[in-house]
């Protein structure tokens, strides 16, 4: 969602609020997610600001995520050919009809798949947030590791459950990307 | 009436457009001819707004291109059929065609979508109407391009090379279903290669020839010796073209 509204910001918004979003865009893309959440969980408080280690993995991968997902979208509304937009402009169309009707449907099919490696990389990424006493996945593992003393055993089993977690949401990606973009081929 | 007084349209230092003066009456057919490169096309867009100009003044039925508010009101009944058709490659045939009538006119989706397929069954692709552009063949997708204008219910239409992309025998599917509307009450300003098609269906044809209108004239007298054949520019285009 993040992603999206930056996207859209920055392509249809005026200067000022393209230039924030762009802004948003490079600042986040440039900054390791562990330094983030470091900074959300451990700096933050001493300018009085507490936030929960699950309420800071929330923050800190919608905001890393979003800003990726900025870059993908905004090159999806950029490659729509603009002989196409300048048809809907030639009709009278709003610029809110353009986005909605126009560019950001043929936008999306085109971002689905790049959109779906960051959701894996999303959840492959949450995974960091055990540093902060989070217990997702990888937490749950560490606890279990050091009560059954079995870290190979266990650190596998994650593993593979990574593995057929993000390899599935591949999957499902693929398929939805071939669906949307059947009509727009031969 | 679409006039244009004046209109000077540059890229740079580039004069594309130098001081041309037109009108089309509501109801006429003029075509423009023109080699490539001459300004045609950017001309067309002009009147629509589709490209802004530095100078003169474009006015479609008294509204003014340059304002916003009118421009708005222009394009609800002055439509461009595309070069490159341009069709919406998510939607399908019908969805092409009734998306501006709906969303911009609002027009109730009933009368839009039997008004589609009436156009529809005009250009012979009734059956089509469920499909995706991109399964169409070239004429086949320009015949869609053209009724997408005419569901506007147009005072204009504006052709802007509209058989360049396509294949011979294709060309003359679309020329075909052009004819049919030239004896509507829809005006029509055409850009075109097409010289013997300009010549049976307009009324009138102008040149430009370097971004200068060089020769406006009745279809008749355009290509007689004494009238548009007396320009020599006029004259190496045509022989030119008619060489191909």
């Amino acid at each position: 969602m993040l992603g999206l509204s930056a996207a859209l910001l920055q392509s249809a918004g005026g200067p000022v609020v393209s230039f924030m979003s762009k802004a948003y865009e490079e600042l986040f893309r440039n900054i390791p997610f562990i330094v983030l959440i470091f900074f959300f969980y451990f700096g933050l408080p001493v300018l009085g600001v507490f936030i929960s280690p699950f309420f800071t993995g929330v923050l800190a991968l919608s905001v890393a995520v979003g800003a990726y997902n900025t870059a993908i979208i905004r090159a999806g509304i950029d490659q729509v050919d603009k002989d196409i937009v300048s048809a809907a402009v030639s009709f009278g169309h709003s610029k809110y009809q353009i986005y909605s009707r126009i560019l950001l449907p043929i936008a999306l099919r085109t971002s689905i798949r790049p959109l779906g490696s960051m959701f894996a990389n999303l959840i492959l990424t949450s995974s960091i947030l055990s540093t902060i006493t989070l217990n997702e996945l990888t937490g749950s593992a560490k606890i279990i590791a050091s009560y059954t003393f079995k870290p190979f055993e266990v650190y596998v089993l994650l593993m593979l459950f990574y593995c057929v977690l993000t390899y599935a949401i591949t999957i499902l990606i693929n398929l939805m990307h071939t669906r949307m973009n059947k009509i727009m081929v031969n | 009436m679409i006039k244009v007084s004046n209109l000077t349209k540059r890229f740079g230092d580039n004069v594309i457009l130098n001081n041309i003066n037109l009108t089309v009456e509501q109801g006429e057919i003029v075509s423009i001819l023109g080699a490539s490169g001459s300004g045609k096309s950017t001309f067309l867009k002009c009147i629509n707004g589709l490209e802004n100009f530095e100078d003169g003044k474009i006015s479609v039925d008294g509204l003014s291109v340059s304002k916003k508010d009118e421009l708005r009101q222009i394009r609800t009944f002055c439509s461009t059929v595309f070069q490159r058709f341009n069709l919406y490659p998510h939607l399908t045939v019908l969805e092409n065609i009734t998306l501006a009538p709906i969303e911009v006119l609002k027009e109730p989706i009933n009368s839009a979508r039997d008004h589609a397929l009436l156009l529809l069954e005009r250009v012979g692709l009734t059956e089509f109407s469920g499909r995706f552009p991109a399964t169409l063949s070239g004429g086949q997708q320009q015949r869609v391009g053209i009724c997408r204008a005419l569901a506007m219910r147009p005072r204009y239409l504006l052709l802007d090379e509209v058989t360049s992309s396509l294949d011979p025998e294709m060309t003359g599917e679309v020329l075909d279903v052009l004819a049919d509307l030239a004896s509507g009450e829809t005006a029509m300003l055409l850009v075109t290669h097409e010289i013997g098609f300009a010549r049976k269906i307009s009324s009138r044809i102008a040149f430009i020839h370097q971004g200068i209108l060089v020769v406006d004239l009745p279809t008749k007298q355009f290509f007689s010796a004494a009238g548009g054949l007396s320009d020599g520019r006029v004259a190496a285009f045509l022989s030119k073209m008619e060489l191909r």
